[in-house]
Parts: structure tokens; C-alpha cells; sequence
């Protein structure tokens, strides 16, 4: 069943789109991560224009983003201070971010630093999650003795001395207001720059740098995606024009099944494998970024509709 | 059905109307003067019919309202291939289709096939290159492969039927990602590898209904559209959620 789409303006696959809308829900559900970097490629290898799927993604992964953390505030997955407080600084460095971009859409080099961005950061968080996740899952059982005085140690101990220092009761540790104010500033300056939700790069910074349970992780990087791509869906439309109605229903009413299925899934699976699924998909679009870059490609002239 | 009595009502037509023999001369219609887009468009066909003073060859001609794109070129970098020049054509119809009797460089005369812009490269004859000083050639050759490949300019050769030298008709088939706006199509008669006449006619594609309405207030109210959209979406997930939620949690 052909359904016409009124901003995108070509007709898609309504079976095919809500399929796509299940998949991303279901890593959402999963793992925590909004999806963007996997429903805008998808998409615009549909045909739907660039522009347009980047805004009518932030809007998908909004209302989805809404059920999860809905589904995760009802298991007491949420830890609502350390979102808040992340969320402030993402803000923050978002903003700061736009007007990076700006500058460097002006000097022409904006798509290569993008292109390097993805490949280097989510091939480095990909990969020392891989291993970490994997020597977690086989060390299962067994406490692991850890260094003394290394560089992890350091960091600690530095971290402690933080000013600020807070409790947070639902993720049971205690840090520097200070700390997480720079870590979601620096995340939202990648999210602006990476046209992503940032729950990719939120969501490793939530478990290594900050220690908090996988699962609270989830929960909370859901919470704080639905407010993150609420502010770029409003802008997209406000600037662009490019949210496409219908397009961003139809991902909502399949990546609404997803999410509980992702959900549920994540609720029994222990949280090194969650960690390790995470991982994987991280890596594999660090690699499939890194092939684009290599390979010879097959036509080197590309030409996209400008904006309406 | 609908062709056929169109057809038999245009033969009893042109017959009564009685061209001159003298002079060439040629009349156009088209079975719809516009193309509805809703929710459930596909794709359109529309017949082209009508009726030529003498023996001659027919080309219909149909061009979309002028558009902007940007085009972008990746260069070698050592072993990587980077986004090395970017810039933006003005001013060339989205779609541009040509369809004839027979192959358009079998019966017109190369001077002819400039003149009446009867070939794919009339469509960069009024555009404006922007963005880039050297290598114009480059960027126009690839615009023109790039149109050709996505299918949005194309020759259609033997789409047009001519019977017993007196009429013709062609099936124009329209994909679903079209331009919006006034479409012109310009059909010409050629004889001897000239153009002897000439007529042009206008095709309105538009939205319609909900689909106008949704493009309307997206363009017009952008960030209204975008506050009240998002809570919308914001909404349905949300209600999706609980209700999905409450479903599982009975089944459990």
C-alpha cells in the first residue's frame, strides 16, 4: 500500500516504513539510543530528500522517545535529577554547537568533519565497549581486581574532588554537578554537530565516565532524547520546513511495538549484553562510514533538491 | 474506454474542422488540464491527443517550473574520498520529458534541435551556475547524467502514435515525485527535419485536500506547525505507549 507523503512529496511503502519505524524502536527500547543515526540513512536510501529525513527523524524518535520513557518511568528506570542536570548542559553545548556548524558550513569543510566525527568517535566508543562488554560477560561471575593507582584511578579520585558533589539516590553514586554539567555540554556540541539525538554518545558517557547502572542509563537517555529532538523537530520545521507529517506518524505507530518488545527484551537480559549490543551497532556504522570513505565511488558527483 | 471515446469524438472533430492544406498547423488536448496530488498518488497517466494538417512527424515536449539544486563532487584525498567542491544550479525545469514519433535526431535538423530546445541539454539553457569558477563543463555533463539517471529528464522515442497522418496521440506517464506548479507542454509538428508548427499548452499540477492543507500550514505557519506537530507526535507516542503498555501487562 503506496501512501503519498505532502513535505518529502513522493509516495513510500507504508508496510516498509513501519517496519523501519519497528527496527529503530526496538534498538530504542533496547539499548536507550533514539535511533537517528539509523532511520536517516534508511530513509534516504528510500529517496525521501536529505533534509528532510534528518527533521522528520528528530520528530519520530521525539514520540517514540515519549512511549519509552513512559515504559521506563513505570519500572522506576528513570533518574530524573542526573537527566535534568545532563539535559541543562546539553542544552547548552547544543546551542554553542549550531553556531560551530555554522562556521563550519562557511569554510565548506562541514560534511568531511562530520564524516570524521562518526568514524573516529563512534569507532573508538564502539570499540572499547566491545571489549569491555565481552571481558565482562567472560569474567562473569568473577570479581575483577582493579588496578591500583591507574589511569582509571586518577580520573576517580579527580572527579571526587569535583565541587558540587551530589547524591543521586536512583543511580546510587554520588558526583560533581560541575562534571555533568560538562559532560551534556560537550554532548550536545556532538549532537548539533552530528545531527544525532545523542544517545550514542550520552549513553557510554552515563555507564563508563559517570558509573551508573546500565538499566537507569536506558531510562534516563530516553528521558532526556525526548526533550533533545523535541527542540531540533520545532527547529527543523521553524527553519527548514522539512518535518514531514505523515513520514514521522508512521515511523511513531511502528517504533511504538518496537519499543515495548526493546523494552521488555532489555528488562531480562543482563547489563554487559545490553552493553554489548550496543556496542555492535556502534561499531557497524563506524565501519560502514569508514568503507564510504575508502571505497571508489560510483558516481563522484551527487546532486539533492534544494531546500523548498 | 474513456481514450476510445475521446479518440472517435476527435476524429469526427478534426474531420468537420478542415485544415487549410497550405498551411501547416496542428491542435493539441490533453484528456485533464491537471494533475491532482493526494494521499493515494502514484502516479498519473495522461493522454495527449490531437490532430496534424499533414504528413509529419509529431515531439511533445512537457517541462516542470524551474528549480534550484546543489550539487556536490567528492575528490581523492591519499586513500579517502572527501566532499571537495559544492555548487548550486538555478533555474532548470525538475522534470523534462521529450517524446516523438521516431528518435527526435532521426527527423529534426541539428540547428532545429537548439532552436526549439528538442534535446535534454536545453534543460541547463537557462540556468545559472553558482558556487564554483572552473570545471563548468564537468558540473554541467554530470547534472545532465544525474537528471538522466534519476529518470527526471528523458526521451521517450516512438511514444507518439500518428494515424493515417492526420492524428496523433501519447501516453504521458507521470511518477509520484512530482514538482509541484504549471507544467508547460509544447508539441511540435516536423516535416523535413523542420519545425512547421507549433502549439503550447499548460499542465497545473497541485495538492489537493488534507495534502494541501498540511503543505500550507507547514510553509506558511513553519514554526507553529513545528510546536504543535511535535507535541502531537510527543502525544501519540506517548498514548501509544501507555496503551500498548496496558495491553501486555493484561496479557501477562
Amino acid at each position: 500500500m503506496d501512501i503519498f507523503l505532502p513535505i518529502a512529496h513522493m509516495d513510500v511503502n507504508l508496510w516498509l516504513i513501519l517496519f523501519f519505524g519497528g527496527i529503530v524502536g526496538f534498538l530504542s527500547g533496547l539499548v536507550g539510543v533514539g535511533g537517528g543515526f539509523l532511520i536517516t540513512p534508511l530513509l534516504i536510501f528510500i529517496g525521501v530528500p536529505p533534509i528532510v529525513a534528518v527533521a522528520t527523524g528528530a520528530a519520530q524518535i521525539a514520540g517514540t522517545s515519549a512511549g519509552g520513557s513512559y515504559a521506563h518511568w513505570r519500572l522506576g528506570n528513570i533518574d530524573f535529577k542526573m537527566g535534568i542536570l545532563l539535559l541543562c548542559g546539553s542544552w547548552l553545548g547544543g546551542g554553542g554547537g549550531v553556531y560551530l556548524a555554522k562556521l563550519l558550513q562557511a569554510s565548506g569543510q562541514f560534511g568531511n568533519i562530520v564524516t570524521f566525527l562518526y568514524v573516529g568517535l563512534l569507532g573508538f566508543i564502539g570499540s572499547s565497549m566491545l571489549i569491555e562488554s565481552l571481558s565482562a560477560i567472560r569474567h562473569a561471575g568473577t570479581v575483577v581486581k582493579k588496578k591500583e593507582g591507574g589511569l582509571g584511578a586518577k580520573l576517580a579520585v579527580w572527579m571526587e574532588n569535583l565541587p558540587g558533589q551530589m547524591n543521586f539516590p536512583t543511580s546510587g553514586l554520588r558526583a560533581s554537578v560541575v562534571l555533568i554539567f560538562i559532560l551534556g555540554g560537550a554532548v550536545g556540541v556532538l549532537t548539533s554537530l552530528m545531527g544525532v539525538g545523542g544517545g550514542f554518545v550520552m549513553v557510554p558517557v552515563m555507564i563508563y565516565m559517570l558509573k551508573m547502572p546500565t538499566k537507569i542509563v536506558v531510562g534516563t537517555s530516553l528521558f532526556q532524547l525526548l526533550f533533545t529532538t523535541a527542540a531540533v523537530a520545532v527547529m527543523q520545521a521553524g527553519v527548514n520546513h522539512a518535518v514531514d507529517p505523515f513520514l514521522a506518524l508512521i515511523l511513531i505507530f511502528g517504533s511504538a511495538f518496537g519499543t515495548q518488545w526493546g523494552t521488555k527484551l532489555g528488562m531480562r537480559l543482563p547489563g554487559e549484553k545490553l552493553r554489548l549490543i550496543l556496542a555492535l551497532v556502534v561499531v557497524a556504522v563506524a565501519a560502514k562510514m569508514l568503507i564510504g570513505l575508502l571505497i571508489t565511488p560510483h558516481e563522484v558527483y551527487s546532486m539533492t533538491r534544494s531546500a523548498v | 474506454m474513456k481514450y476510445v471515446t475521446l479518440l472517435l469524438a476527435f476524429i469526427a472533430f478534426s474531420l468537420q474542422a478542415g485544415f487549410s492544406a497550405a498551411e501547416d498547423n496542428l491542435i493539441t488536448q490533453l484528456d485533464s488540464d491537471h494533475v491532482d496530488i493526494t494521499a493515494h498518488f502514484t502516479g498519473e497517466q495522461i493522454l495527449v491527443f490531437g490532430a496534424i494538417a499533414n504528413k509529419g512527424d509529431v515531439i511533445i515536449k512537457v517541462t516542470s517550473p524551474a528549480q534550484d539544486v546543489a550539487m556536490s563532487q567528492k575528490v581523492r584525498n591519499g586513500p579517502i574520498w572527501l566532499d571537495s567542491g559544492h555548487i548550486s544550479v538555478k533555474n532548470t525545469p525538475g522534470i523534462m520529458y521529450l517524446l516523438s514519433s521516431h528518435p527526435i535526431n532521426q527527423i529534426v535538423a541539428p540547428q532545429a534541435l537548439t532552436k526549439y530546445g528538442l534535446n535534454l541539454q536545453s534543460g541547463l539553457s537557462s540556468s545559472v551556475l553558482e558556487g564554483s569558477t572552473q570545471g563548468m563543463e564537468d558540473w554541467q555533463t554530470a547534472f545532465l547524467r544525474l537528471k538522466q539517471s534519476k529518470k527526471y529528464y528523458k526521451e521517450f522515442d516512438n511514444a507518439v502514435t500518428v494515424v493515417g497522418d492526420r492524428l496523433f496521440f501519447a501516453k504521458l506517464t507521470l511518477p509520484a515525485k512530482l514538482p509541484l506548479g504549471e507544467y508547460a507542454l509544447d508539441t511540435y509538428l516536423v516535416r523535413d527535419g523542420k519545425v512547421t508548427a507549433h502549439q503550447s499548452s499548460k499542465l497545473e499540477v497541485r495538492q489537493v485536500q488534507s495534502e494541501l492543507w498540511v503543505s500550507n500550514f507547514a510553509h506558511q505557519n513553519p514554526w507553529l506547525y513545528g510546536v504543535s506537530f511535535t507535541l502531537l507526535a510527543i502525544f501519540i507516542g506517548l498514548a501509544l505507549g501507555i496503551l500498548l503498555r496496558r495491553n501486555s501487562n493484561k496479557d501477562g
